[in-house]
């Protein structure tokens, strides 16, 4: 192809272009084509929102993720030439891969002071460790998958299932989320005030609320590897985890709502576990049904058993954090 | 229901043991929610005779859900008053009766001996308490001051022709009294081990 490194020719016009893009063979001159495209795109056309993204799905059905990415790369520079390698070349590296670990050295960059083109380097090495998938479009690699057996939910607030901590997470996160858009809008809107181009502080905010959700995720995963790492270590998990396990099933068996992680079982629930536990065993007595259901009530027996330590647990666990306050006051 | 109901650990059930339980189990999300009720407990008293399902796992599995609906909430006190509806069908459906232990949850019956036990005792006992209550009321009423002519008249033929021999006959009947169940035998049951 010519067309790699040649100025745009005025002469061509947008449909000269897309036919040209249709040629195109390798990812990087679809980016560089696209670039002229866009100069040559209406000013109405590229005031609306969107931007390139929208313009390339409805003229030639680019997927949006695709062209995104393209842009970031092309928008990276020489820095980002290790990338393109990749991608056009025998590996046929995923855009979306290619994505990901530019936004990773983007972050890399930042938290070890260092140019692009060295984080890419240190990604791309990180990244060749993984384990390699092919597709038909190309190939990817995957970060290895955690090791089983991390207890999920040991902890307070750590049952994702529940719907009020799905409601929270979402509220926390829109709040949070919220606040990031105000302050970037607020920055962007400030650097460029004069300027006037609608489009152009859109992508640039926008741009900036890529990398900080990259970064954030980024953060996250690290976060929750060394929780990981250090629970794995932790035996007295494991423990709290079956002890998790027996209570719920204690509960399910006595028809009461088992309490929340690292709670205990109130008042309330004791109550009516005891209610009910009565209840059953007038139920399974082998006095009343005879031996068959001898194991039933024995099962029963048991679950009460377990909701009464955890009761009595409760108290013990208020006891000792009023004399804890009690001996900080006389301190 | 072996996992759940073991004696070893003395946990009881867990939500794994009823997915275990529940296993293999298929429902028609087509028919009404008091047929599906009817089916599950059907299903489970086959699977295993005298487990009583609670309520919030009878919801999760009739609705297909898959998660574990909390007691307090809503749609399992909506399951709770729904339950009695399921009982005709599952007499004439199923041939079993349902056993409903008070706030714990529900389980079909098992066979003709567990019907007798389970479900007899309380017809019986609301049959005596209705024939006491009859006998009670007939007591208070006053015959001569019954009306004997105008549009009343018919209430106090009723009363003296059909009621009245009829609260004698039950009274003087001695198979009445015997009706009761017989009483349980002493048990040590009812607190913990």
């Amino acid at each position: 192809m010519m067309v790699m490194g040649d100025a745009v020719n005025p002469k061509l016009d947008l449909e000269n272009l897309k036919a040209l893009w249709s040629y195109a063979t390798t990812q990087r001159e679809r980016a560089e084509i696209e670039s002229w495209m866009w100069e040559l795109v209406p000013r109405a056309a590229r005031c609306k929102a969107g931007g390139l993204r929208l313009w390339l799905h409805d003229e030639l059905h680019v997927p949006y993720r695709t062209s995104e990415v393209r842009t970031a790369i092309r928008m990276a520079g020489p820095d980002a030439a290790l990338l393109w390698e990749r991608i056009d070349g025998p590996e046929r590296m995923l855009l979306q891969s290619a994505g990901s670990v530019l936004t990773r050295a983007r972050l890399r960059a930042i938290a070890e002071t260092c140019t692009l083109r060295e984080a890419i380097v240190r990604e791309l090495a990180e990244y060749d460790t993984w384990l390699k998938h092919e597709t038909p479009e190309g190939t990817f690699r995957k970060r290895p998958a955690r090791p089983k057996g991390f207890a999920r939910g040991d902890k307070p607030g750590r049952d994702r299932r529940d719907p009020a901590n799905v409601a929270k997470r979402v509220q926390s996160s829109r709040e949070l989320w919220g606040a990031v858009r105000a302050a970037v809008k607020r920055v962007v809107d400030a650097e460029l005030h004069g300027i006037g181009d609608v489009h152009m502080r859109d992508g640039l905010r926008s741009q900036i609320e890529i990398e900080i959700n990259g970064m954030m995720s980024l953060l996250n995963s690290r976060i929750r590897n060394a929780k990981q790492n250090a629970s794995l270590n932790n035996a007295p998990v494991a423990s709290a985890a079956s002890e998790r396990k027996k209570l719920r099933g204690a509960c399910h068996l006595l028809s009461v709502d088992p309490p929340s992680p690292g709670e205990y079982v109130d008042h309330a629930v004791y109550v009516t576990a005891k209610k009910n536990f009565r209840r059953l065993a007038r139920e399974y007595h082998p006095d009343v049904t005879g031996d068959a259901s001898h194991d039933r009530y024995d099962a029963v027996v048991g679950a009460m058993r377990v909701i009464e330590e955890s009761y009595q647990a409760k108290d013990s666990a208020t006891k000792n954090q009023e004399s804890g306050q009690h001996g900080d006051e006389h301190e | 229901m072996e996992t759940s109901m073991n004696s070893s650990g003395g946990s009881g059930s867990t939500v794994s043991d009823w997915n275990g339980f529940f296993r293999g189990f298929k429902i028609d999300m087509t028919m009404s929610i008091s047929h599906r009720i009817a089916f599950l407990l059907d299903w489970a008293a086959k699977k295993t005779p005298y487990t009583i399902i609670p309520y919030n796992i009878i919801l999760k599995y009739i609705m297909g859900f898959s998660h574990t609906p909390r007691m307090a909430n809503e749609d399992v006190e909506t399951l709770r008053r729904k339950l009695p509806g399921c009982r005709p069908i599952l007499q004439k459906k199923y041939k079993r009766d349902i056993r409903n232990v008070s706030g714990v949850g529900a389980r079909g019956t098992v066979d003709d001996l567990d019907l007798v036990k389970s479900s007899l005792p309380g017809n019986v006992r609301r049959v005596n308490s209705a024939h006491a209550a009859l006998q009670k009321n007939s007591e208070m009423v006053n015959v001569n001051k019954l009306p004997d002519h105008g549009p009343d008249k018919q209430w106090r033929d009723w009363y003296t022709k059909t009621v009245s021999p009829a609260i004698k006959a039950l009274s003087d009947d001695p198979r009445v009294a015997k009706l009761l169940p017989p009483a349980p035998a002493k048990s040590e049951g009812g607190g913990l081990k």
